[in-house]
């Protein structure tokens, strides 16, 4: 398909990496972001988009999200969660090394990617298995693997040994790859909730935040000790910030991320048993809550994340300690951070910048930010538009969201990836003019 | 089952609209009212013992629902069922390893099937009951038999009625409560029945690990030393400590538990002059309790048990909407 040309005119264009911040109208020719401001004579053959009254950012980033639902029949990628990031204005996201097909081959990174590329909507980028297997016991053939596109690697949720994560962090710095890790000492984790008053209530075995704090101190000591380029994903409990934040402040080049259900929800949101509530790591205290927002304020957490992890409906029908933890939330993510901006909690810039241009500088590339030159990986929102949380009528097949029945305000109404328009909300219809499937919900 | 539900909001799903009881899940937010209602009709069966069986639930169909094993329990849910006519199918289902989530919903799905009227629940998991009351036809019941470490509703129901049978009235009294809390569902339920009756005080007693100080976020008071918490209190209730735990996993040995948290006469003296003892049972005897304290008359264990049956047929008749008067 060749890109149209498009000009955005009448937006408010913010963009936090380079420090941009007003309205002005934006050109986009052959995949790229031609002009900034003066529009060139001659531009106004191209379509036109009328921003007037919305903003328009970088393309979402979202370093860790699912990209098929649980026990779906496909095992690389389901367009609907690929219509669920569109929808959301994600333009680009990380694909776990469990999610789907295990990512410990190059094979397996290359179909990923081709299969993604063929769709034609999200950019799809594979994080890499730490481990073959991800068992913890043999390292994976990192290199090929970084020439196969991975451009991180990871072990997911399975634990790795600290011998074995030494050895594979001293390789993985040898490469200069980032390693993702996820930090739970599975000897305290057997619960599914958060320890304290809510877990006593509820009679249900309970994960102390100690469970998070002891491994991210492994796991610091061993970036330090092998120089390895190391983030921490879903990090959930004060401790764990106290912990990055000293480290980082010694100097120690590592970086974090939140997911965003963690800066909303705290256990005291747990009533009953309502399974849409459990996650890994657990939804924590209230206290920790307000210490993820800060951190994220202080840039110790750089990222925000959707962890979106779509499951189907018959997986509520399980007692909530044998249900399988995770939300769907790629189309609610940038709504929910905009009701953190709302309420205060986090400064816009610095809001927005946790969803395009931190987690764009782990991954390789010029994404997240929108300087002439750049893909014009675009997303126009409407922040006064208010819609409600109802995962019975949005894109993703996971109906798994704390948040059904939210009052949302800021909705995405344009995603454009490398310049072609590929999602459109025209009044409450939704539209993916690259699509010709009958998948998709309108 | 809508292949699509959504989160419903945590309403209180155990009243019906006209706030009648339709299920018995847990005594957290169970209504004074409510208690009070099914205590005046356990009494007024205990009173014409005489008379074994009620017609009152005739043509109705109870569905006792084991998935973990129980003698006490189940029998006196069985016993209780069969005194009002209902006609009751017990079904011990063995929770395998590989299925244990599907069996549960399925199950209930065929059981609800053969025109159940209500299931009596036990189950391993801490909310297998809400699940499946969440679950089931409009018209159908659910009474939790014990889910986990949650709850055991007709266990703290009976044992609030035999601290009323000896004492007059819970509210007012101070209780302590011994043993394991961690794991305990009926401790769960005696705190919030207690609490909703106006006890005074409730202590929780018992080491550290099995009862942490968050239980304090309750209302309730923690101590990890035995004589402080019984100090002046009315009521000792002891909680059965299950032998796995014993074996050096928790705790070292039972007989070290016994020295620090076994109640004995001698100990007693540590609570009010004429304070009961009471156990859910089964009893390790010399591990909770010693024998002779057990056996004596401060000892209302096996009240408890015959209180068991009265309370459950008051609690069946009245989820079911079938009160009775009975007249001599």
């Amino acid at each position: 398909m060749i890109a149209q040309r498009y000009l955005i005119s009448g937006g408010r264009f913010i963009d936090p990496a380079n420090g941009v911040d007003r309205v002005t109208d934006l050109a986009i020719a052959d995949g790229k972001v031609v002009a900034v401001g003066r529009v060139p004579r001659g531009f106004k053959t191209a379509t036109e988009i009328d921003a007037t009254g919305q903003w328009v950012l970088p393309g979402l980033v979202d370093l860790r999200a699912r990209v098929r639902p649980s026990h779906a029949e496909e095992n690389l990628v389901s367009v609907s969660e690929l219509l669920a990031a569109v929808a959301g204005g994600v333009t680009t996201l990380v694909a776990a090394p469990e999610d789907g097909v295990l990512m410990d081959s190059s094979a397996a990174a290359h179909r990923l990617q081709q299969h993604s590329e063929n769709l034609g909507l999200c950019r799809v980028i594979p994080q890499g298995a730490l481990t073959r297997q991800l068992k913890g016991d043999q390292l994976s053939e990192m290199a090929a693997l970084q020439r196969a596109g991975c451009q991180l690697m990871g072990n997911g949720r399975a634990p790795v040994g600290s011998q074995m994560m030494r050895n594979a962090l001293d390789y993985a710095a040898n490469f200069d790859l980032p390693v993702v890790v996820h930090c739970e000492v599975p000897g305290l984790a057997q619960g599914c909730i958060h320890e304290g008053a809510t877990s006593l209530r509820l009679g249900l075995p309970g994960i102390p935040a100690a469970a998070e704090e002891a491994a991210v101190g492994r796991d610091l000591a061993l970036a330090r000790l092998t120089g390895a380029q190391l983030h921490f994903a879903g990090i959930s409990t004060a401790d764990a910030v106290q912990l990055l934040a000293n480290a980082k402040k010694g100097g120690l080049p590592v970086t974090a991320d939140v997911a965003i259900h963690h800066l909303l929800l705290c256990d005291e949101d747990i009533t009953g048993f309502d399974v849409n509530y459990h996650t890994r790591p657990p939804l924590r205290g209230a206290s920790d809550r307000t210490a993820l927002c800060k951190a994220v304020r202080n840039s110790v957490i750089e990222v925000i994340c959707s962890d979106h992890a779509p499951k189907s409906a018959a997986t509520e029908l399980l007692p909530f300690a044998e249900s399988e933890p995770g939300i769907a939330g790629i189309e609610s993510l940038l709504s929910l951070v905009l009701e953190l901006v709302r309420n205060r909690r986090l400064p816009l810039e610095r809001a927005l910048s946790a969803v395009t241009a931190s987690p764009a500088k782990l991954l390789q590339g010029s994404r997240g930010q929108l300087a002439e030159g750049a893909a014009a990986d675009i997303c126009i929102v409407d922040p006064g538009r208010a819609w409600q949380l109802q995962p019975a009528s949005w894109q993703s097949r996971g109906c798994n969201s704390p948040f059904t029945g939210r009052n949302l305000r800021g909705r995405v109404t344009h995603t454009l990836i490398a310049g072609d328009l590929v999602y459109r909300l025209s009044g409450d219809r939704t539209q993916f003019p690259t699509i010709n499937d009958s998948t998709v919900r309108t | 089952m809508s292949s699509r539900s959504l989160a419903s909001p945590q309403v209180d799903v155990q009243y019906n609209a006209d706030g009648e009881l339709h299920h018995l899940l847990t005594t957290e937010g169970l209504r004074r009212e409510t208690c009070e209602r099914i205590f005046a009709l356990a009494d007024s069966l205990t009173e014409t013992s005489a008379v074994k069986k009620l017609p009152v639930l005739r043509g109705k169909t109870i569905v006792l629902l084991f998935f973990e094993p129980s003698t006490r329990t189940r029998t006196t849910f069985e016993i209780a069922a069969n005194r009002l006519s209902a006609d009751v199918n017990v079904v011990n289902v063995a929770t395998s390893a590989t299925s244990k989530g599907e069996s549960l919903v399925d199950t209930v799905e065929t059981l609800q099937a053969m025109q159940a009227d209500m299931f009596v629940v036990r189950h391993a998991q801490s909310g297998a009951a809400d699940l499946i009351a969440r679950h089931v036809a409009p018209h159908v019941s659910v009474v939790n038999a014990g889910d986990g470490c949650h709850a055991h509703p007709t266990q703290a129901l009976l044992d609030a009625y035999t601290i009323r049978q000896r004492k007059g009235q819970v509210e007012g009294l101070r209780v302590a409560i011994v043993g394991d809390l961690l794991h305990s569902r009926v401790a769960r339920s005696q705190i919030h029945i207690l609490q909703t009756l106006g006890a005074a005080q409730i202590n929780l007693i018992g080491p550290k690990n099995l009862v942490p100080k968050a239980f304090e976020a309750s209302g309730a008071e923690v101590f990890h030393d035995l004589r402080s918490g019984l100090q002046g209190v009315d009521v000792v209730m002891g909680l059965r400590m299950q032998r796995e735990r014993m074996g050096g996993g928790v705790l070292p040995s039972d007989r070290e538990y016994f020295h620090y948290y076994g109640l004995t006469e001698e100990r007693l003296q540590w609570a009010a002059p004429a304070a009961m003892v009471m156990h859910p049972g089964p009893v390790n005897r010399g591990v909770e309790i010693d024998s002779a304290l057990l056996d004596s008359d401060r000892s209302v264990v096996l009240e408890q048990v015959a209180n068991g049956i009265a309370v459950r047929m008051a609690v069946i008749s009245l989820v079911l909407g079938r009160s009775w008067s009975v007249k001599s």
